[in-house]
């Protein structure tokens, strides 16, 4: 079950780069958990910055720099374990590792909402995010969200499932990027349950999967 | 200090909180994690903080690190890398920062493909320094600026179309630099 639709080679540079939001670089690590040659990709620009790193001429750190590190260590205590206990619920367990410890925290905080016909939203407290949203969306087979345009950039990524509509069929670990004026009607496929992280870029108006489902959840709060 | 020596300083961190490993690791990556930061916009002081910050997460997350699959300067790298995009993009809001996503142990490589990292690191090097001039440009301002792949199109008046074909040969003269040798 390899991905069909990537993030285009230049975001994964954006990303290896670090020329990117919080919510886009969250969609690349997610995909690149999903997809082996986005991820041996990744791979290949983030060796480049290890490899510019070693070649900075190193700056002069602060004369008691060591001893300040040393005392903040003191602080810290020991290195944490290597085992990471597997998630207690079965949906956060489900979803891509770099996605678990967002989306579990969030969950400790709220429930997921529903919002129409069954479609279920986990809205992500993404740190410091500015503007946009990033939200899991979870769609039942067969049901879709309204034909909607978008105001920014949307990307979505199919976590589990797949839904279909008229640009094609976006399946587990496929990305889809809906541009400004861009207009789709997501409908989820018979099977597995869909399930899409969707992040809109800051724009005036949220439109898109995500922008429908925040002018539902303003209308009932 | 060679990679090899490198690798070992984390591992004995991550097997006995080798705090001597530690200090060895500070002294080497700390003002390189530093001047990284400053070329990307942070004044001195927040600079040596977010250096602290990332040789913490070192410290913290050493039995994360896999000599298989990265060198730790490509480790240290990402940790920075991360933290830049959390901190020097937006405002600042520590109390909330969730794990970091990249930390997440990832699949392990097979064994069949996990081949002479020393070996691999020399060869990535040769070929970034052969880049033809735009290409290696290309890549200074997305890793030492920070730029996009946008924001360089801009910052040289060049179109889109053209950074994209520069970035994907530069791309394929490194991937070809770390394929396995047969
Ligand atoms: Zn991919």
């Amino acid at each position: 079950m390899t991905p069909t639709h990537h993030p285009p080679l230049e975001l994964l540079l954006d990303y290896a780069a670090g020329a990117i939001d919080p919510a886009a670089a969250l969609i690349v690590q997610c995909h690149g958990a999903m997809c082996a040659d986005c991820r041996a990709a990744i791979a290949t620009f983030e060796a480049a910055g290890g490899a510019l790193l070693d070649q900075l001429p190193p700056a002069a750190l602060a004369p008691d720099g060591l001893s300040a590190m040393l005392a903040r260590l003191d602080r810290e205590g020991p290195p944490d374990r290597p085992e990471i206990a597997a998630p207690a619920d079965p949906v956060i367990a489900s979803l891509p590792g770099p996605l678990q410890p967002l989306a579990g925290q969030t969950l400790g905080r709220r429930p997921w909402r529903s919002l129409i016909a069954g479609v279920r939203a986990l809205d992500l407290d993404l740190p410091g995010r500015a503007a946009g949203a990033v939200q899991i969306l979870e769609i039942p087979a067969g049901r879709g969200v309204p034909r909607h345009g978008h105001g920014g950039r949307e990307l979505s990524l199919v976590l589990s499932g797949a839904y279909a509509d008229a640009g094609g069929r976006y399946g587990a670990g496929d990305l889809q990027i809906a541009g400004p004026g861009d207009t789709h009607r997501p409908i989820a496929e018979s099977g597995d349950i869909c399930r899409v992280l969707a992040v809109t870029d800051s724009a005036p108006r949220l439109t898109g999967l995500l922008g429908i489902a925040q002018k539902i959840l303003g209308n009932f709060r | 200090m060679d990679r090899e020596a490198l690798a070992e300083c984390v591992e004995r961190i991550a097997a006995n909180a080798d705090r001597a490993a530690f200090a060895q690791l500070y002294l080497h990556f700390a003002p390189r994690v530093k001047g990284y930061l400053m070329r990307l916009g942070a004044d001195a002081g927040l600079a040596e903080d977010l250096a602290q910050e990332v040789l913490l997460t070192v410290w913290r997350k050493a039995a994360h690190f896999d000599r298989r699959q990265s060198s730790v300067s490509t480790w240290l790298y990402t940790i920075a890398r991360n933290r830049r995009i959390d901190v020097l993009r937006r405002e600042r809001r520590p109390e909330l920062d969730p794990e970091d996503p990249a930390l997440v142990p990832a699949a392990p490589v097979a064994a069949d493909v996990a081949m002479d990292q020393s070996r691999r690191d020399a060869s990535l090097r040769a070929a970034i320094a052969e880049l033809p001039a735009e290409q290696s440009e290309l890549l200074r301002l997305a890793f030492y600026e920070g730029k996009s792949h946008s924001e360089i199109a801009v910052a040289r008046a060049l179109p889109l179309g053209t950074v994209k074909s520069r970035m994907r040969l530069a791309f394929n003269r490194l991937r070809r630099a770390l394929e396995p040798t047969l």
